[in-house]
């Protein structure tokens, strides 16, 4: 198994170093690599190749992380300060063999899971989230109408952005006009 | 790959990236060179060969990095160098693509009417680059031209420390390819067809050129362009 490269990024030492400690406790070949803040975040993500980060969700709603995370192939585990989590985000109260369990599913997705998502293509559920994004719809009121959590919706962009090539939102418009996701009369409205 | 020198025949280097036709066009060069060398050829134009290899050879090497020569030319030539790409963007490139997408999507023996968004987004897009290229010339190209008199003549009065600096350019220098390149993608992964095939292979290799050609002007304003100027306002705050 490669070692893998994570990226704690909190605002609170006590989480990032936690965290760090958990990482280091477990059976796994990883390697944890700290920031407070996202600016230091990206130069750390640049320069070690980091292959996953968790993120906390106070910093993880910030729109600049938003806008980052959207435009990178990186996997991101969210760290919940709720009692129990779903989503694959990662809770609070996280157990040692908890956290053991969704780094490897995470280690183990990485590197099978990208050759069958391109076969498939777009989901049904990323198919909706291109919908509404086409007709003008931001990221919380599409997790509002499609009853998501935000940073599901976040995965979701992130996805489609890394399967179909296409970044901004006015390239995806095009997309779906022409592939019939929206007619021109609705890009319209 | 060896960086090009003075003693380099002209025609080498375009043998060896034929695009390179398109760069030296903007100095005033073009086929019919016979078997000068870049020096000779320089010499002819009245150009100054330091800064002509910088760009020749930066076009040619993405790794190349004028480390010696950084000291050795104008911003001035720079500056009429990038201006004079702008207006090939805007009087030449952006134009050309933009009748061919007309031609493409005006097809009346293969109609679709859907590839009008084709021609919407591209018309965004050339909305954006020009609004980006306007800016540069009514904001950071004077400023660059102000910094390097002032550097040169010691005209400190004339300076301000509050002014506009390079630090704010490199923070605004946005993006401007995202579209470019969405374009590039949606026209070779997702056109439904009926389409004219050979129109849309004409459009992507210009869109390719355009593309290429743009990274190329960036690359050279962020690792040649900036850090020069970076170096003068640094010694003209010392002199403060």
């Amino acid at each position: 198994m490669p070692q893998l490269k994570i990226l704690v990024l909190s605002q609170s030492n006590i989480i990032r170093q936690g965290i760090q400690l958990c990482l280091n406790d477990l059976s796994i070949p990883v390697k944890a690599y700290l920031s407070s803040e996202i600016e230091t975040a990206r130069e750390i993500i640049e320069k070690m190749q980091i292959g996953l980060i968790i993120v906390d969700e106070i910093i993880a709603s910030a729109k600049e992380f938003e806008k980052f995370i959207i435009n990178t192939d990186l996997k991101i585990i969210y760290l919940s300060f709720e009692k129990s989590s779903k989503d694959g985000n990662m809770s609070i109260n996280i157990s040692q063999k908890e956290m053991g369990d969704l780094l490897r599913e995470y280690i183990d997705n990485g590197n099978d899971s990208k050759n069958q998502e391109i076969e498939k293509g777009l989901s049904k559920r990323e198919n909706e989230v291109v919908r509404m994004l086409s007709l003008g719809a931001g990221n919380k009121e599409i997790a509002q109408k499609l009853h998501l959590s935000l940073h599901t919706v976040l995965t979701h962009r992130k996805n489609i952005i890394r399967k179909l090539g296409i970044k901004t939102t006015s390239g995806l418009t095009v997309y779906a006009i022409l592939n019939g996701i929206i007619t021109i009369e609705e890009a319209a409205i | 790959m060896k960086p090009f020198d003075q003693k380099t025949k002209l025609a080498e280097a375009v043998f060896y990236d034929f695009n390179l036709l398109r760069v030296i066009s903007r100095f005033g060069i073009f086929p019919g060179f016979g078997d000068k060398t870049i020096g000779e050829i320089c010499e002819d134009h009245e150009i100054d060969p330091v800064f002509f290899l910088i760009i020749v050879n930066s076009f040619t090497n993405k790794r190349y990095f004028p480390s010696h020569e950084l000291a050795d030319f104008s911003l001035n030539q720079m500056v009429s160098y990038l201006q004079k790409t702008h207006t090939y963007y805007i009087d030449y490139q952006l134009p050309l693509i933009g009748d061919m997408i007309d031609r493409l999507c005006n097809n009346q023996i293969q109609a679709n009417k859907k590839l009008i968004v084709v021609k919407q987004f591209f018309s965004a897009y050339r909305k954006e680059l020009t609004d980006h290229i306007n800016r540069e010339e009514k904001t950071t190209f004077p400023y660059v031209l102000k910094i390097e008199e002032v550097f040169e003549n010691y005209e400190i009065a004339s300076y301000t420390a509050s002014d506009y600096n390079i630090m704010t350019y490199e923070k605004e220098h946005d993006n401007v390819e995202e579209k470019l390149i969405d374009l590039k993608n949606i026209m070779i992964k997702y056109l439904p067809e009926p389409f004219d095939h050979e129109m849309v292979i004409r459009i992507l290799t210009e869109l390719s050129w355009l593309e290429k050609d743009l990274n190329e002007h960036s690359r050279i304003e962020d690792a040649i362009m900036i850090p020069r100027v970076k170096i003068m306002e640094t010694a003209i705050r010392k002199r403060l």
